[in-house]
């Protein structure tokens, strides 16, 4: 084979300048600290990452949806405790009552329960961001008038917060305030108006059936509450489940993105050495010439 | 034979060696000269004389000087040319499309579409929220100017695509004049000899010849009078009478044509540069850009689907989220157009784009435009009435011929057209509810909104049921995976080119070392030469004196 200066020359020019472009690329995976820079990279790599991302973000959009619904639901049960509390102090004043006391004392007690039911109402009628929580699809209409009916409907307001799992974030303000189809605050108001009345006997047969009211009243409330307690249960489930995912998938993404520093690191040093020797090589052959040795 | 004799031969001797020492010098002179090839001067020794019975030379004859060529190689390194030229025009355009869908660098309409979904289950979330709202309409309008934004790249690429075909053609107009200008000087050079006299103007015309073949591909060959005739298409660009320029023209879409003698010969070109630039326009054409346009038409016509249905807070109904499609049509014929054209039934439009293709003046057939499947076939044209297909309905007017074609697409103008049709004051008409609110006050309703999130889970049958999400992951793979084939074919071709050109080397190529040895050669021979005529000198000079 007849080897030429210009072949010389371009052979190692050629050489120089492919090491000098592995040796940017490498350098590039260092920079962006990513191996797949393009598409063109590793497409079946770039479609993994791309599944990846799109899984991450959804799981990140449900994570954000859960904290959406845990807040409707906390604020129904923060509502509800005070309902409770509320509802306990009103069967024990319907208990003073059924122990006949003077009209004073009935009258005082009557203040009080007026106190109870508007507190009651006032709690029914609670509003997160500005809607209200107990009124199903009619966010903008109080859950309970002043007669103390119910205005909302009974539709449930689902969110996503998984792949085809949905959960409702609200609280039908007719099932959490009513027992028996009667509001609590209903019930609170016969009993202020038996309390109110002059006849001792009508005062105490309404006491009587206030005991029973608060006492299915707090029933009804408990199961509501233990309801609340499931969902936020299962909420937490979703969301330790939806959390191991993304550290999963992420994982995965970075194992198919990032690049793997000590391979890079040692990648560029090999490099390094092959354009160092070339150089030098190059350097040698290319000033030896037939004409260095005619004098 | 005479004393005299042996002068004859020491000058002989003299002039070789120069003629040598002068081949010699050319070919270090023209060690870094791109397509020299190396030429060498092959002595013979002079007829010899019979004397007293034995023959005697008469020293070197007459020196010819060779070039040194493989016409085999030549020809390679043309067709490899050919090639390499296809592939790095096919490298060119395909990496700029590959950076616009750069998801790696989060380039692209990734982002924006899951934005867009997010901001959709924002709102199913808070029904009734104003903020929620707001920002749903911000992601939905940064969606439509990030694919207007790409549209807009793909479209430059596809430009600047169109002006690289231009130039490519401006190059090859100037090496065929340069070929036919060389063409002529080596026919009147050689003009009655054998051939091969005019070779440094045959390393010049090779170079040419091996330029032309990375900008197009041709056919060539030589003619008696050492004249290179090439021929594209079945049109003679060089020839005995000189070169003929090509010529470019644009046509209604925008689109670069080459023509010779008035006639569209851009079909002809496979390879080189030219072969590869329309390769890959249309490449870029059918896949990227209709793609891209198919996946927005549909993330905006389905979403207004659903969205029509839905009630907004105001109580509204039947608007539209995003502006409705449109249809493009462009015709080809003379004597009809298309007055109008239009979606009769989004739910009933395929996102496909047809051909209305006339038989004769009164029968048509309507196929869809890229499977060439038959919609309708045998129809007849009445002027002025409605066509109506697959939700589109169109009026084609006037007098129509036979061969005549309308192009008819709900994709061409969908990017251009699109737009949020919600304004930004108006957020009550975003329809979340699915019953209407002004009445039933469910403002909390969010039934509808969800509907519109199921969207991006389920599979769309205008997208061959495919997810927005796996149809663009599509997008992103052809572009990945054509750039990848482009990119190692242009390594591939390179390598090749140059292994080749390696050979070319070791015949024709100069060698500093062999030509400093023949240096030498030549210059000991020289001085022998004259040592040749001193010592005949002497000789004369003793005869003389006797």
């Amino acid at each position: 084979m007849r080897i030429t200066s210009f072949a010389i020359f371009n052979q190692l020019t050629r050489s120089l300048s492919s090491n000098l472009s592995s040796m940017a690329k490498l350098s590039n995976m260092l920079a962006t600290n990513k191996k797949i820079n393009s598409p063109s990279d590793d497409v079946s790599g770039m479609m993994k990452a791309m599944d990846y991302k799109v899984s991450i973000n959804q799981i990140e959009q449900y994570r954000r949806n859960i904290d959406e619904v845990e807040s409707y639901l906390s604020s129904a049960d923060t509502a509800l405790f005070s309902v409770t509390s509320a509802l306990d102090e009103a069967k024990t004043l319907a208990v003073q009552a059924a122990n006949t006391p003077g009209q004073n004392d009935r009258a005082k007690l009557a203040e009080k329960v007026a106190q109870l039911r508007d507190h009651i109402l006032e709690l029914s009628n609670s509003r997160l961001r500005n809607r209200y929580i107990f009124s199903g699809y009619k966010t903008s209409t109080a859950a309970f008038d002043s007669s103390y009916t119910y205005q909302g409907d009974s539709n449930e307001i689902n969110i996503l917060i998984d792949n085809g799992y949905s959960m409702t974030e609200n609280i039908i303000g007719s099932d959490a305030f009513s027992y028996g189809g009667v509001s609590f605050m209903k019930s609170l108001d016969n009993l202020y108006t038996a309390l109110t009345d002059s006849d001792p006997d009508v005062a105490q047969a309404g006491a009587q059936t206030a005991i029973d009211d608060m006492s299915n009243a707090l029933d009804q409330v408990a199961n509501t509450r233990a309801g609340i307690g499931a969902r936020l249960n299962s909420l937490d489930a979703v969301k330790y489940n939806l959390d191991d995912r993304n550290v999963t998938l992420k994982t995965f993404l970075s194992d198919v993105e990032d690049t793997d520093i000590a391979y890079t690191v040692s990648e560029i040093s090999k490099t390094e050495v092959a354009l160092q020797s070339l150089r030098q090589s190059g350097a040698e052959i290319l000033s030896q010439s037939l004409l260095d040795f005619l004098n | 034979m005479s004393l005299a004799g042996l002068f004859d031969i020491g000058r002989s001797a003299i002039f070789a060696s120069q003629t040598a020492l002068n081949v010699v010098s050319n070919n270090i002179a023209n060690v870094n000269t791109p397509g020299y090839s190396r030429h060498e001067a092959i002595l013979e020794v002079a007829n010899p004389v019979q004397l007293m019975g034995n023959y005697i030379g008469r020293g070197v004859g007459s020196v010819d000087i060779r070039r040194h060529y493989d016409n085999f190689i030549h020809l390679q390194i043309i067709g490899q040319n050919e090639s390499y030229g296809r592939s790095f025009a096919l490298d060119r355009g395909l990496s700029h499309i590959e950076q616009i869908f750069n998801e790696a660098q989060n380039l692209g309409l990734g982002n924006a579409l899951k934005d867009y979904f997010n901001a959709w289950q924002d709102v199913a979330a808070n029904p009734d929220a104003q903020p929620q709202r707001t920002a749903l309409l911000q992601k939905a309008t940064s969606l439509v100017h990030t694919a207007q934004q790409i549209e807009g790249d793909i479209k430059d690429t596809l430009k600047e695509i169109n002006n690289d075909i231009r130039n490519v053609v401006d190059d090859i107009n100037s090496l065929t004049s340069n070929i036919a200008s060389l063409n002529e000087k080596i026919a009147q050079l050689e003009a009655g000899l054998s051939s091969d006299k005019a070779s440094y103007f045959r390393d010049q015309r090779d170079s040419k010849l091996n330029e032309l073949a990375e900008l197009m591909d041709y056919t060539w060959y030589e003619d008696n009078d050492g004249r290179v005739n090439i021929l594209v298409g079945g049109e003679s660009l060089v020839n005995v009478q000189g070169s003929y320029a090509l010529t470019t023209e644009v046509d209604i879409d925008g689109n670069r044509g080459v023509y010779a003698r008035g006639r569209d010969i851009s079909s002809e070109f496979e390879k080189g540069q030219l072969g590869g630039f329309f390769d890959v326009r249309s490449d870029i054409e059918d896949n990227s850009l209709h793609d891209l346009r198919k996946l927005i038409a549909s993330i905006s016509n389905e979403t207004n689907i659903i969205h029509r249905a839905g009630y907004g807070l105001d109580g509204s109904t039947g608007n539209n989220f995003f502006n409705a499609l449109q249809i493009y049509s462009s015709s080809d014929s003379t004597g009809g157009y298309v007055s109008s054209s239009s979606v009769s039934d989004a739910s009933a439009l395929t996102l496909d784009e047809y051909d209305i293709n006339f038989t004769d003046s009164s029968t048509y057939n309507i196929v869809n435009h890229t499977t060439g499947a038959a919609v309708a076939t045998g129809q007849t044209y009445s002027a002025g009435s409605t066509i109506s297909f697959n939700g589109i309905d169109v009026v084609i007017d006037g007098t129509p011929a036979a061969d005549d074609s309308f192009f008819i697409s709900p994709l061409t103008s969908v990017i251009e057209n699109l737009g949020v049709a919600i304004s930004g004051s108006q957020t009550d008409k975003i329809a979340v509810s699915d019953t209407d609110v002004s009445v039933t006050g469910e403002r909390g309703n969010n039934v509808n909104a969800l509907s519109i999130i199921s969207l991006y889970q389920s599979g769309i049958s205008d997208l061959s049921n495919a997810t927005f999400e796996e149809y663009y992951q599509g997008i992103v793979s052809d572009v990945g995976i054509m750039g990848k084939a482009a990119t190692d074919s242009l390594t591939y071709d390179d390598n090749l080119r140059f292994e080749l050109q390696k050979k070319r080397d070791e015949i024709s190529g100069v060698s500093l070392d062999e030509e400093a040895a023949n240096l030498l050669r030549y210059q000991r021979m020289y001085e022998a030469g004259a040592r040749i005529i001193k010592v005949t000198d002497e000789l004369m000079e003793m005869i003389i004196n006797l």
